[in-house]
C-alpha cells in the first residue's frame, strides 16, 4: 500500500509539473491576442489583416479601448485590425531588442537612430523605397526631410513629426534667479566667446552663497555629453563637422578647443562647489533633483515649448538661458523613426498602415490621449484637456509623447499650450543653421569593429571629464590616446569618404 | 537478473522524482548547446541559426583586438579567486561561530539574517553602498572622514577591497548555511573525546571541524571554480555606479560586453563571448577536479 501511494504521488508530481509546462507557454506572449482573426461579417470577402504596431507608452496595460477604438477607424478605412505593443523607455533597449531576437511577429514600430547599426546588421528592418506606391502621403508631408531617412541605399524608416532643431539651454529656477536681480537678458551665451560662459559661473557663485542648501548645478547632462547640439556626427561622436557642421571637414571633436573650455567651465564648478560632487556618477535627471527642490540650475536640451515642458516636469517657474544656436542636422531628424520590420507578415500592408497613420487625425489623437470623452474632452479654447473630475494621478490612459508618434501636427494640443503650438514647432528649426551634411546618413557598417572599441574608450572618460570630476587637460590627452588605438582615424577618413561622395553628387 | 531488476525497482520513485529535472535541464541546457555554432556565424534573425552565413573566428576578434583585453581577463580571474577565498574562510568562521552558539532562539536567527543578503536585489545594494560612499552626502565623507573626503567614484585605490566585502557580505551567507549544516553533523563524542584529551578550541576546529568540512569545501570549491571565467555583472556594473575613472579595477568580461552591445555584431559576439568563458571555466574544473582525485579521491566531483 505505502509503495503504491509513492509512486501514484510521484506520478501525479510530475504531470503536475509538466502540465505547468504547458500552461506557461500559452501565457509567454506580452502582446494581447484577442484582435487577432476573429470574426468579421463585414462586406470584405478578405480576411482583415491585424497589424501588430509597438509604440512608446509609458505605462503597459491600458491600451484595450483605445485599441478597439482604433480598430473601429482601420476597419472602416483600410480593412484592417490594429495589435498595440506598448513599449516604455527603459524597456525599448532590453525588451524590445529580445523580441526582435526571438522573431515576434511585429509588424512597425519606432526605432532611435543610436539602434540603426545593430538592426540594420541583424536584418531586421525593411526597405521602405521599395514600397514607395503605399507610402505617398508621407513623402507628400516630410518634403525633403524623406532623403533623411536614408543610409547607404536603404530607406530605413520615416521621421517622426517634430521640431528639428535640438538646442541646449540652462533652466534656473525663476523665484531665486530674480530674488538675486538677474535678468534674462543679462545672460548672452554664444560658443563664439567663451567667456560669455562666465557670467554662469558668477551666478552660481552668488546662489551658493545665498542658498547654501540647494546645489546650484546639478543634474545627468551638461555640455561635454550633448554632442548632438553643438556638432554633427553624422550619427554618433565620433568624427564630427564642427561649429553646428558649418564645415565639410571631419574632425575629432575631442581633440577641439570647444570640447576643453566645456570642460574646464565644469571643472570650476565642481571644484569651487557649484556642482554637486556626486554629479558624474548619479545618474538622476536634472528635473528629478529640481522637483525635489535640491537644484537651482539644470542643463537641458529644448524644444518650442520649453518652459511649459520643465514647469511641468518640475513644478517649478523656470527662466531660459540658452547656451547654444540651433542647428538642423541628419541626426535631428531621424533621430526616432517609424520603421517597417522583416517579421512583418504582409510588408504592403504595413506600408499601407503606416501612410494612414500619417494622415489620420483620430487615430494620433487617441494614441496620445486615449479615449475621447472618459480620458480626454475638447475645452471651451478648442483643446484637449482632462474630464472633470479626472486628473493625472487616476485618468486611465494618457500619454503625451506626442513626439514619438507617427504625426503630432494633427493632435489636439493640450490644454496650457501656446496659440499655435504646432506651426511653432513646424518653424522652430526655420532659423537654424543648416549642417553642410544635412540629408546624409552615415554607413557605419565597414567600420562596426573600430566604433564598438571606441564606444567602450569614451564610456571611461565621457562622464568624468565632461562634468569637472577630473583634471581636464591631462584626462582629454589620455582620452585621444586611446581613441586613436582604438582605430578613430578609419572612422574618421571612412566618414570623409562617403561625406566627400555625397557632396559631389548634390 | 531478478535480482538486478527488484533493485531498479527500489529506485524508479527516485527515477521519477527526477524526471522533471531531468527533462528541465535537457531542454533548457544540453538541447540550446546547438545555438553553440552561432558564435561562429553571422548571426541574423531573418536567417535563423542554420541559414546565417559562417564566419569562422571573426566574432571573437572584437574581444582578442580589444585594448582592454589583458584588462579584463585579469579583473574577471583575480577577483573570482579573492571571492573564492574570501568567501571560504569568512564562510567558515562565521559557520563555526554561529554552531558555537548556545541559546537556540539566537541561533535560528542568525542562521536566518547571514542568508538575508543573499536575497537582496544588486540594485538595491548599490544605492545602499552609494548611501555610504556618495561624495556629496554620503555617510562616509560626512563622518567619519569629514575633514578628509575620499572621492570614492574618482579614485581607483580602494575599489578592489570594496568590490570584495560587498560581494562578501551579500553571498557568504549561502555557503556559512552548508558549513553549518556539515558541523551539526559531526558526532559530539569527537569533541568530547578530544576536550578530555585537553585539546583546546582552536586545536579541535584544526583537527575535527574542518577536516570534516573538507568534502563541503571541495565541493563549493569546485563549483566556484567552474565559474571563474563569469562575474556578476550587477556587482561590478552597478555598485561602481558605471564610473569610468574605475575602469581598470572594476570592467570585468560581462561589463565589457555589455558596453559595446549597443553597436553592431551583437548576438554572435555576445555567443562568441559566452562560449569564451564556458569553456575556460570547463577547462580549469577538469584541472581542479583531477587534482582534487589526486589528493583525496572520494572528495572529486566526477
Amino acid at each position: 500500500m505505502k509503495k503504491f501511494l509513492s509512486i501514484s504521488i510521484a506520478l501525479i508530481m510530475v504531470l503536475v509539473i509538466l502540465a505547468g509546462c504547458g500552461g506557461k507557454q500559452q501565457n509567454n506572449s506580452s502582446s494581447s491576442s484577442n484582435s487577432s482573426s476573429s470574426s468579421n461579417s463585414s462586406s470584405s470577402s478578405e480576411e482583415p489583416y491585424t497589424v501588430n504596431f509597438a509604440y512608446h507608452a509609458p505605462k503597459e496595460g491600458n491600451q484595450q479601448e483605445v485599441n478597439d477604438l482604433i480598430n473601429e477607424l482601420t476597419m472602416r478605412d483600410l480593412n484592417m485590425k490594429v495589435n498595440l505593443i506598448p513599449l516604455s523607455w527603459d524597456t525599448y533597449n532590453s525588451k524590445f531588442s529580445m523580441m526582435l531576437a526571438s522573431g515576434e511577429p511585429i509588424d512597425i514600430s519606432f526605432a532611435f537612430s543610436f539602434s540603426m547599426p545593430s538592426f540594420l546588421d541583424g536584418g531586421y528592418i525593411v526597405d521602405a523605397s521599395e514600397y514607395e506606391e503605399y507610402t505617398k502621403d508621407i513623402y507628400n508631408l516630410l518634403g525633403e526631410e524623406v532623403k533623411a531617412g536614408y543610409i547607404g541605399d536603404m530607406l530605413v524608416g520615416f521621421p517622426m513629426m517634430n521640431s528639428r532643431a535640438t538646442p541646449s539651454a540652462i533652466f534656473v529656477r525663476k523665484d531665486i534667479f530674480e530674488a538675486l536681480g538677474y535678468k534674462e537678458s543679462d545672460f548672452n551665451i554664444t560658443t563664439d566667446d567663451y567667456s560669455s560662459f562666465d557670467k554662469l559661473t558668477e551666478l552660481f557663485a552668488k546662489v551658493k552663497q545665498n542658498y547654501p542648501d540647494i546645489t546650484p548645478f546639478d543634474g545627468f547632462r551638461t555640455f561635454g555629453l550633448n554632442t548632438i547640439t553643438y556638432v554633427d556626427g553624422l550619427g554618433d561622436q565620433f568624427g564630427v563637422l564642427e561649429n553646428y557642421g558649418q564645415s565639410t571637414t571631419i574632425t575629432n571633436w575631442y581633440e577641439s578647443e570647444q570640447f576643453l573650455q566645456f570642460a574646464k567651465l565644469n571643472r570650476k564648478w565642481f571644484t569651487e562647489g557649484y556642482a554637486s560632487k556626486d554629479i558624474a556618477v548619479d545618474k538622476e535627471l536634472g528635473q528629478a533633483k529640481m522637483k525635489a527642490g535640491k537644484t537651482f540650475a539644470i542643463f537641458a536640451s529644448y524644444g518650442p515649448n520649453a518652459l511649459t515642458d520643465v514647469k511641468s516636469q518640475t513644478g517649478y517657474d523656470v527662466v531660459m538661458i540658452p547656451v547654444s544656436e540651433k542647428m538642423k542636422s541628419t541626426t535631428a531628424v531621424s533621430g526616432a523613426m517609424n520603421v517597417v520590420l522583416h517579421t512583418s507578415k504582409d510588408k504592403a500592408k504595413a506600408f499601407q498602415f503606416l501612410n494612414w497613420a500619417y494622415t489620420n487625425a483620430e487615430f494620433n489623437d487617441l494614441l496620445n490621449w486615449g479615449v475621447p470623452g472618459k480620458d480626454w474632452i475638447v475645452n471651451e479654447n478648442g483643446q484637449a484637456d482632462y474630464p472633470p473630475g479626472v486628473t493625472v494621478q487616476n485618468v486611465h490612459y494618457h500619454s503625451d509623447y506626442g513626439f514619438i508618434y507617427p504625426n503630432q501636427y494633427l493632435m489636439t494640443p493640450w490644454a496650457g499650450s501656446p496659440e499655435g503650438i504646432w506651426d511653432n514647432l513646424k518653424n522652430f528649426d526655420k532659423d537654424a543653421l543648416i549642417s553642410k551634411a544635412f540629408g546624409l546618413n552615415f554607413d557605419s557598417a565597414p567600420v562596426t569593429a573600430e566604433i564598438s572599441q571606441l564606444t567602450s574608450v569614451i564610456a571611461k572618460y565621457e562622464n568624468p571629464i565632461s562634468f569637472g570630476a577630473v583634471d581636464p587637460e591631462e584626462n582629454i590627452k589620455k582620452l585621444n590616446e586611446e581613441l586613436y588605438n582604438a582605430g578613430l582615424q578609419k572612422v574618421m577618413d571612412e566618414k570623409q569618404r562617403q561625406l566627400d561622395a555625397w557632396l559631389a553628387k548634390q | 537478473m531478478n535480482k538486478k531488476f527488484a533493485k531498479l525497482k527500489e529506485f524508479i520513485p527516485l527515477y521519477l522524482l527526477m524526471i522533471p529535472c531531468a527533462v528541465y535541464l535537457i531542454i533548457n541546457n544540453y538541447i540550446p548547446m546547438v545555438g553553440i555554432v552561432s558564435a561562429f556565424k553571422k548571426f541574423r534573425i531573418m536567417d535563423g541559426i542554420l541559414g546565417s552565413p559562417w564566419v569562422g573566428l571573426q566574432n571573437f576578434e572584437y574581444l582578442f583586438r580589444s585594448n582592454d583585453l589583458t584588462i579584463i581577463i585579469r579583473n574577471t580571474l583575480l577577483y573570482n579567486a579573492a571571492f573564492i577565498i574570501v568567501n571560504t574562510i569568512v564562510g567558515l568562521f562565521l559557520a563555526i561561530l554561529i554552531t558555537e552558539i548556545k541559546n537556540e532562539k539566537m541561533k535560528k536567527l542568525y542562521q536566518s539574517s547571514i542568508l538575508l543578503p543573499f536575497t537582496l536585489s544588486m540594485v538595491v545594494v548599490s544605492y545602499i553602498v552609494f548611501a555610504f560612499l556618495s561624495q556629496e552626502n554620503g555617510m562616509l565623507n560626512n563622518s567619519i572622514l569629514k575633514n578628509h573626503p575620499v572621492e570614492w567614484f574618482s579614485d581607483p585605490t580602494w575599489w578592489p577591497l570594496i568590490l570584495i566585502i560587498v560581494q562578501c557580505w551579500k553571498t557568504v551567507g549561502y555557503g556559512a548555511l552548508i558549513y553549518i549544516a556539515g558541523i551539526v553533523t559531526i558526532d559530539r563524542s569527537l569533541f568530547e573525546a578530544a576536550a578530555i584529551d585537553g585539546a583546546g578550541k582552536w586545536k579541535q576546529i584544526k583537527h575535527i571541524t574542518l577536516p570534516s568540512l573538507l568534502p563541503s569545501i571541495i565541493t563549493l570549491f569546485l563549483l566556484s571554480v567552474s565559474r571563474i571565467g563569469y562575474s556578476d555583472f550587477g556587482l561590478f556594473y552597478l555598485i561602481p555606479q558605471n564610473s569610468g575613472t574605475l575602469f581598470n579595477v572594476t570592467a570585468t568580461i560581462d561589463t565589457y560586453v555589455y558596453s559595446t552591445m549597443m553597436a553592431a555584431g551583437g548576438i554572435g559576439r555576445s555567443a562568441a563571448t559566452g562560449l569564451m568563458q564556458a569553456l575556460v571555466g570547463f577547462i580549469l574544473i577538469i584541472l581542479a577536479n583531477s587534482l582534487v582525485r589526486k589528493l583525496s579521491s572520494k572528495d572529486a566531483i566526477f
